[in-house]
This record gives structure tokens, C-alpha cells and sequence, in this order.
């Protein structure tokens, strides 16, 4: 419920600030559809309106897709850029600029066929073997330092080391409508479709033989999960650029302060990924003037100090509960 | 109606090695009974539980389930008849109970709530319903692990070392549960025990497995004895129950020994009707606490204590009765030392018999001599046994 009223009051606030402050009456006429008293300030919502959508969705989508991959891979220390999606993304999108594609459309093109690529080899890879969390999250941790090596180089080469750089750092900067629109509308029905299956969820993370003895296929699930995880993720990166950590602190967030219970979990961390990522896009805009700082260096900025105070706080009730 | 499992010729090897650790078993587990599988670690236990659980697949031989080849069986068919209780518990799992046993159906819309109430109802732990898993005791956690099987209305129930972690008073508990509704609604039990007590005193039929071969299958007072264990358990000690053979108490014996050196001999003698007194022993001993597991008369010493005077007068009082005396193999300092002197009185132990071991006695000696002395004397009036065999035929001349 905090989160809920926090969610709006930062959707309120990411509105009016900004290089240009807005006062609220006018965001009400905005967001009533009224025509505008004073037509300057249309022009500037409407952008924010985009941005707030963009950083509300990949938020959520990374913090959803963070809670799928850490129960699917039985690893807590896992999170939606494991098995290659960001360093694919990366790499493509680097490749892309640096041969001059310069709509965003193409670079996120390139990005999401990157992200798809990688995640697929480190899957077939792993499952041309014998498929266990265990081999997936190796071939991931090699192809991902692979695939950074090779970017390394293709920056070291390239002439637009500062573009790669800032696609690399994440931006929440959308020019498209139909962009978001269709990244919301993939995001949030591949979501509600995992949500169905949350029960399943829940089952991955307990004993793998107790799960084998009441006759649940964990191999089949655990790729189908990965999978919408992966589309998802890589959809919101192509977009954005690379945003760190959202999808590894907010999920553990979530777990403190709801639990393991998929049911809970998912929703729970979808709003508060989408929520966090509003308020750090917010302070990465206002922090400073005239400048926009890199989403992705705010969120590990913002994220860290309010994941360790979590932390903390569990010790102190750890505890309590066993004194 | 065919029974729970039939095996025949099952064998398992694990991929890429050459050595089976599973080789050649036949045993038949009938429906509604309770069995226990136990042997030492390495013995292919688990192994042999997964294969039954279906979970490790291509073993060799035949393995039937319900008379239906285990291996044809798919997932959903073996999942609808047994169900599995891992070793490990649900460590840190953030569920609460409720949520948890929900779990154990797979579609979670056809759990009903009022069957998880029931059930904890009936157990008398309706209080763990919504507390959290990684909270609860390792005692808790098992109970509500031992309910999710029990929610599968299984036929078989597979469990492995399911109270290896607990403490007695726990284990106790879970037992008295398993075996209250294996009794009720005549589940099948098949459990890996380490605990041999345990294994005796619930379940009606042990298979003793060793090296990835059954050694012994049958009731625990046929599996459960010295000689079957100890060929198994190299020096464990303590838990042996022996019983007196049929037919009439034979005559009175006193063994000297200590350090587990007595155990088999004590075993065998009370086997065969001897009364057996023993002494002296430090309590604390495994000599000393196999007598008391075996109610043995003994001379007892305070641990870690040289025997004193009084013990030592006690002690020959105990020989003089006896018609034999046994002499085992046993490290002597100068603590136990007194434990030889009787040699002195050997006049008064005229006509007694004596049997000793007869090994070089020189490594155990740790009396810078003394003990070795003592022993040339017995040696010269006894008769030796160089292992448990000529022993056994020393004692049956008695």
C-alpha cells in the first residue's frame, strides 16, 4: 500500500520537476485532457508523460524479470543481465553505431537481436549438455565476459566511443509513443501470463526431488520462464540501454518485505521496480542543473545505500526472531 | 495384490565410471510395510532411493513397482502413488506452512484449505499454519514436510535420513506420526536410517546394505547383530543388542578388556547363554557402555580414574566365581594395569580356564614392561585365540 501511494506521489512529482517546473494545476488540466491555459508547458508534459511510462516499464519488466530468473536459476545472486542479454545488447547496439546507424529504431533493433542471440546461445549451449541452473549461469558468466571483451574492442576501434558509451550508461530518453505502448503491452502480458503460473514459481525454488516426486516438469518450466523473462528483458534493454542493478536489488527488496510467495512477489516487485526506477529517473533529471545523469548510474547510486539499510534492518529482526 | 517394489538383478552405474555402485540387488518390499534401508555412507543408500523414487533413470535389471516395470511408469504415474521426503530440509524458505503445503498439489486450485487444516488439526500442530518456514525449528520444518507427503495420499512413502538433523526428543516425534498413519491408512514406509535404535525399535524389516550389495534383509533382531553389523560398521560400538541364545544358562565367565576389545566377545558369549561379568571398566568406555547396553555385571571404575584397591578386590571376587576367564586384547597403562594382577593370585585361579588373546602384546603395552610381564604369566596357563573364529571354537569346548 506505501509503495502504492509512493508509486503515485513520485508519478506527481516526476511531472512537475524538472529543467523546467511546472506548477500542479497545470498538470491537472494536462492529465484531464483540458486544453491548456498556458500552451508551453504542453509540449514538455507530454514528453515527461513518455518518460514516466518508460521509466515505470522498464523498471517493473526488470525487476519482474529479476524475481523469474533468480527462482527459475535457483540463484539468489542471479539477475535479468546473467545469461548474456545486456552484453549482447551491448555489443549489437555498439556494432550499431558505430556503423552509423543513427535512428533509434535501428540501434534498438540491433540491441534486441544482440540480447536475443546471446540469451539463446547461452541456453542451446547449456542445454546441448545437461541442462541444470548450474551450467546455464557458467556458459552465462563466459559468454557475457566474451561478449564484453569483444565490445571493448569494438569501442577501441570506433570513432563514436562516446555515443557507445551512452547508449552503454542507459537512457530513458523515447522519442516513439508506439514504442512504449508496445513495450507496455508486451511487458505486462508476458507478466500476467508468468503470474499464472506462480504456484510454479514457488515449487522451483523448494527441493528439487520433492518437486520431481509430485510429478512437475521443472526443466520444461524453468526454460519456459526464462524465455518470457528473456523477451521481456530484452525488450526493455533495447529501449533503454543498459540499466543495472534494479533487477537484483528491487527483487530482493521484495522478498524481505513480502516474502517468497510468488503471488505476492511478482505484482509486489513489478510495482516497486516501476516506482524506483521513477524516483531515480527523477533525481538523475533534477539532481543537477542543465544536466541529465545516466539512469544507470543513479540507480546503483540510489539503489545500493537503500539495499544495505534494508539488510540491516533484517539482522536486527533475524535477531530478534532467534534470541 | 503384487507387492510395492520387486527388485531384480538392479543395478546402477554412474555415468562415466566403471564400477556399479549399485550391484546386483534382489529384495521385494511388500505393500504396507515399513521397512528401513541402513549400511554405512558410500553403500549406495541414496542412490538406491532415487532409483525407486524414479528420479535416476537407466538402471540395469528390474525394478516393478505395483507389478508395472518402475522405468515404463511416467512422472504423473509415479507422482499420483508415492510420495518423497528428501535429507535436506526447506532451509530459509520464506512460505509460511500454509503456503508450502499448498504446493504439495501441483494445481494448486484443487488443494482444498480445510484438508491442510485437517491434517494439522490431527497432528496437534495447527500453530505452525502461518508461520514461516525459515523460522520454524529443524523438528518443525520436518513435521511440515512429513505433512506434504502426507497431503499426496500416497501409497509408498520414500524417505531419505528424514531425522538424521533432529534431536531425539524430535525424532521421536516425527516417528510416532509416520508411524500412526502408516498404521491408519497403510502406507508403505521405505526410509533410509542411520540411526540403527530407530531403524529397531519402528520398523518391521531392515535391508542392510553394503559396498552396493544387500547383505541382509529380514527382521531387525535377525539383520541387527554383531555379526552382520560388525563386518559393516568397523568399530562402532554401543548400539549392539545381543540376546541370549534357547536353552539353559551355561556357566559364568569374566572378561577383561576395554576399548571395544570385548564387544564381539562379550556378544558371542551372551549368545551362547554364558553369564558375563566384565571388568574393570572406566565409564565411558566402549567396552563399558556396550555392557550397559547389554546389562552386563561390571566392575566400574570413575572415567579416566586408575582402578582402585577396592575396585580391584571386587573385580577378583567376580573372577573367582567365574569358571573362565577371558582375556581380550586391550591397550594397558598404568591405570588398567591391575586389571592383569590377578596373574599373582594364579594359584587361587587353579582350575579355572583361562583364554587369551593371542596376539604380541608388546604394541599395547604401555607400562614400560609391567604389563608384559603380567601377560607371560596368564599366557603360560591359558589358551590362546588368534582371532574371533578360534574363539568361537575355544568357547564351544568350554
Amino acid at each position: 500500500m506505501t509503495v502504492f501511494l509512493l508509486g503515485a506521489a513520485g508519478v506527481a512529482l516526476s511531472f512537475s520537476l524538472g529543467q523546467a517546473a511546472i506548477p500542479p494545476g497545470e498538470i491537472a488540466d494536462f492529465l484531464m485532457l483540458r486544453s491548456l491555459a498556458d500552451g508551453r508547458y504542453h509540449a514538455i508534459l507530454k514528453m515527461r508523460v513518455l518518460r514516466i511510462a518508460a521509466a515505470f516499464i522498464a523498471g517493473a519488466g526488470l525487476a519482474f524479470s529479476g524475481v523469474v530468473y533468480q527462482s527459475s536459476l535457483k540463484n539468489y545472486l542471479a539477475d535479468p543481465f546473467m545469461l548474456g542479454i545486456s552484453a549482447g545488447a551491448a555489443l549489437f547496439s555498439a556494432l550499431a553505431i558505430t556503423m552509423k546507424f543513427h535512428s533509434s529504431l535501428a540501434i534498438s533493433a540491433f540491441a534486441f537481436t544482440g540480447a536475443i542471440l546471446s540469451v539463446g546461445a547461452v541456453m542451446a549451449i547449456s542445454y546441448a549438455r545437461k541442462f541444470s541452473s548450474y551450467n546455464l549461469i557458467l556458459t552465462g558468466i563466459a559468454l557475457n565476459s566474451f561478449f564484453s571483451s569483444f565490445l571493448t574492442v569494438v569501442m577501441y576501434l570506433s570513432k563514436d566511443m562516446q555515443n557507445i558509451f551512452f547508449w552503454l550508461m542507459g537512457s530513458l530518453d523515447v522519442r516513439y509513443a508506439d514504442q512504449i505502448i508496445y513495450t507496455h503491452l508486451f511487458v505486462i502480458f508476458a507478466a500476467c501470463y508468468i503470474l499464472k503460473y506462480s504456484h510454479i514459481l514457488d515449487l522451483l525454488r523448494i527441493n528439487e526431488k520433492t518437486v520431481f516426486s509430485i510429478g512437475v516438469d521443472q526443466d520444461y518450466y524453468k526454460i519456459k520462464f526464462l524465455v518470457i523473462a528473456s523477451l521481456m528483458c530484452a525488450l526493455i534493454v533495447s529501449q533503454t540501454g543498459i540499466i543495472g542493478f534494479i533487477g537484483l536489488i528491487v527483487p530482493h527488496a521484495a522478498r524481505i518485505m513480502v516474502g517468497d510467495s510468488h503471488r505476492l512477489l511478482l505484482p509486489f516487485s513489478f510495482i516497486l521496480g516501476g516506482t524506483m526506477l521513477i524516483y531515480c529517473d527523477l533525481i538523475s533529471r533534477t539532481a543537477a542543473d542543465s544536466i541529465n545523469f545516466p539512469i544507470g548510474i543513479i540507480t546503483s547510486l540510489v539503489g545500493a545505500p537503500f539495499f544495505i539499510f534494508l539488510l540491516a534492518g533484517r539482522r536486527k529482526a533475524g535477531e530478534r526472531a532467534n534470541g | 495384490m503384487p507387492p510395492a517394489f520387486r527388485a531384480s538383478g538392479l543395478a546402477y552405474r554412474f555415468e562415466g565410471e566403471d564400477e556399479n555402485i549399485i550391484a546386483g540387488l534382489d529384495f521385494v518390499i511388500e505393500p504396507g510395510s515399513f521397512v528401513s534401508i541402513v549400511g554405512p555412507n558410500g553403500a549406495g543408500k541414496s542412490t538406491l532411493l532415487d532409483i525407486m523414487l524414479g528420479y535416476k533413470k537407466g538402471y540395469a535389471g528390474s525394478l516393478e513397482f505395483f507389478g508395472r516395470e518402475l522405468s515404463s511408469l511416467s512422472a504423473r504415474e509415479l507422482a499420483a502413488e508415492r510420495a518423497y521426503i528428501p535429507q535436506q530440509s526447506e532451509d530459509g524458505l520464506r512460505l509460511s506452512a500454509y503456503e508450502y503445503l499448498k504446493l504439495s498439489n501441483s494445481d494448486p486450485i484443487k488443494t482444498r484449505g480445510e484438508e491442510i487444516d485437517e491434517i494439522l488439526e490431527k497432528l496437534n500442530i495447527s500453530y505452525l499454519k502461518d508461520r514461516s518456514i525459515a523460522s520454524m525449528s529443524g523438528g518443525e520444518a520436518r513435521l511440515v514436510q512429513l505433512v506434504f507427503a502426507l497431503l499426496r495420499k500416497p501409497r509408498v512413502l520414500l524417505l531419505d535420513e528424514p531425522v538424521s538433523y533432529l534431536d531425539y526428543k524430535n525424532q521421536q516425534a516425527f516417528f510416532e506420526i509416520l508411524k500412526k498413519e502408516h498404521a491408519e491408512r497403510g502406507i508403505t514406509v521405505a526410509a533410509i536410517l542411520h540411526d540403527l535404535n530407530l531403524a529397531a525399535y519402528y520398523c518391521g524389516e531392515i535391508i542392510l546394505i553394503n559396498d552396493g550389495r544387500i547383505l541382509k534383509q529380514g527382521p531387525p533382531l535377525e539383520v541387527l547383530n554383531y555379526r552382520t553389523l560388525g563386518s559393516v560398521f568397523f568399530g562402532a560400538s554401543g548400539f549392539l543388542q545381543t540376546r541370549p541364545g534357547p536353552g539353559e544358562p551355561r556357566g559364568r565367565v569374566h572378561v577383561i578388556c576395554g576399548g571395544g576389545s570385548g564387544e564381539k566377545i562379550i556378544a558371542m558369549l551372551i549368545e551362547r547363554n554364558f553369564i558375563v561379568s566384565c571388568g574393570v571398566l572406566n565409564a565411558g568406555d566402549s567396552d563399558w557402555r556396550f555392557c550397559r547396553a547389554n546389562s552386563v555385571a561390571m566392575v566400574e571404575e570413575e572415567p579416566y580414574r586408575p582402578i582402585s584397591e577396592e575396585n580391584y578386590m571386587k573385580n577378583l571376587e567376580y573372577i573367582k566365581a567365574s569358571s573362565a576367564v577371558i582375556v581380550c586384547d586391550f591397550p594397558i597403562g598404568a591405570g588398567n594395569l591391575a586389571n592383569l594382577k590377578f596373574a599373582d593370585e594364579l594359584s587361587c585361579a587353579g582350575g579355572r580356564n583361562i583364554i587369551c588373546a593371542g596376539r604380541d602384546f608388546s604394541e599395547l603395552d604401555y607400562t614400560g614392561g609391567a604389563a608384559s610381564a603380567y601377560l607371560e604369566k596368564i599366557k603360560k596357563n591359558a589358551r590362546l585365540f588368534k582371532n574371533i573364529a578360534e574363539f568361537e571354537k575355544l568357547i564351544d569346548s568350554l
